[in-house]
């Protein structure tokens, strides 16, 4: 953990230093693959078995 | 940053918990109920009969919210690494980010899209509305952005009256949106004030949700901000 960085621009920098293209390249597929599954998921057992949630947390959809 | 990470991801756990079981004791009977009366109209069945049964609903719901508090936690952990040179009040940080984090995910969207009471029917199918409601929260981020960049300048500039009034400035926008912006949900049997009393529920729910990241965020934040010994990894207790 740099302390020195001081500025949003230098955190950037230095996560952009730090995180090897690879690694983030990873987490991006793996972001991705469960966003891809969790549209799969949009199916209506899932979908209407987080009714409640959906509803209690105010977001879109019914 | 994974240090930041990691603490928001539990930071996440421990207020997902909170709220899943605010949704299984509180959100989902009340939904229930109040589905219940607005179908009372048509006799006694659902009008739409779901998939799954109320206690199934009621258990998936609660390990959403769960859920919602880790992936929650998780954005805030990363966006306080990124950001936290940016942002003004020193140790009340996490509080500010959590604030702006409120305004973006939830408040914007509400401003066109409010919670929907059980009952209520939305006016437009999803196709306009999922858009809509992304575009709400990238609209949400902007104000945040503005709000406390605003302040900071302001405030720097012009001392602390300035920046609070500049920081209001973008707020008070988003406020005259939800005036201008047309309705988005019909019909509804519930009595006004108790749609009015749902709509203060979900929203002090969400903003608890996110009080709550802040508060254990801060207090999992300081051994890995001072880089000290064995910093005390918060295993979020699993019992729910």
């Amino acid at each position: 953990m740099s302390t020195n960085s001081d500025t949003v621009a230098d955190r950037f920098a230095a996560a952009g230093a730090r995180i090897d293209p690879l690694t983030a390249l990873t987490a991006l597929a793996l972001v991705a693959a469960l966003g891809f599954a969790l549209l799969f998921l949009q199916d209506p057992l899932a979908h209407d078995a987080l009714h409640d949630f959906r509803h209690g947390a105010g977001i879109v959809c019914h | 940053m994974i240090d930041r990470l990691r603490s928001g991801v539990a930071a996440g756990a421990i207020a997902g918990l909170a709220y899943g079981l605010f949704t299984w004791l509180v959100a989902s009977p009340l939904i229930h109920h109040l589905e219940h009366l607005a179908s009372h109209g048509g006799d006694h069945g659902h009008d739409a009969a779901p998939a799954v049964g109320e206690t199934a609903t009621a258990v998936v719901s609660a390990g959403g919210g769960v859920l919602w508090g880790v992936l929650l936690g998780a954005a805030f952990g990363v966006a306080y690494h990124l950001f936290e040179p940016a942002l003004p009040g020193g140790a009340l940080k996490p509080y500010v980010l959590a604030g702006t984090g409120f305004l973006t995910v939830s408040v914007a969207p509400w401003t066109v899209l409010p919670p929907a009471t059980p009952g209520m029917e939305p006016l437009y199918g999803t196709s306009l509305r999922v858009p809509l409601y992304l575009g709400l929260i990238v609209l949400g981020g902007l104000v945040a952005a503005t709000s406390v960049l605003g302040h900071v300048r302001a405030s720097r500039t012009r001392g602390r009256g300035a920046g609070i009034l500049v920081a209001s400035l973008p707020l008070a926008a988003l406020g005259l949106l939800s005036v201008v912006a047309p309705p988005t949900l019909a019909g509804g049997g519930a009595p006004p004030e108790l749609s009015a009393a749902f709509r203060w529920l979900v929203g002090f729910s969400q903003a608890g949700l996110w009080t709550l990241i802040a508060v254990a965020f801060s207090r999992f934040d300081r051994p890995v901000g001072r880089r000290g010994a064995g910093s005390p990894t918060a295993t979020a207790r699993g019992a729910d």
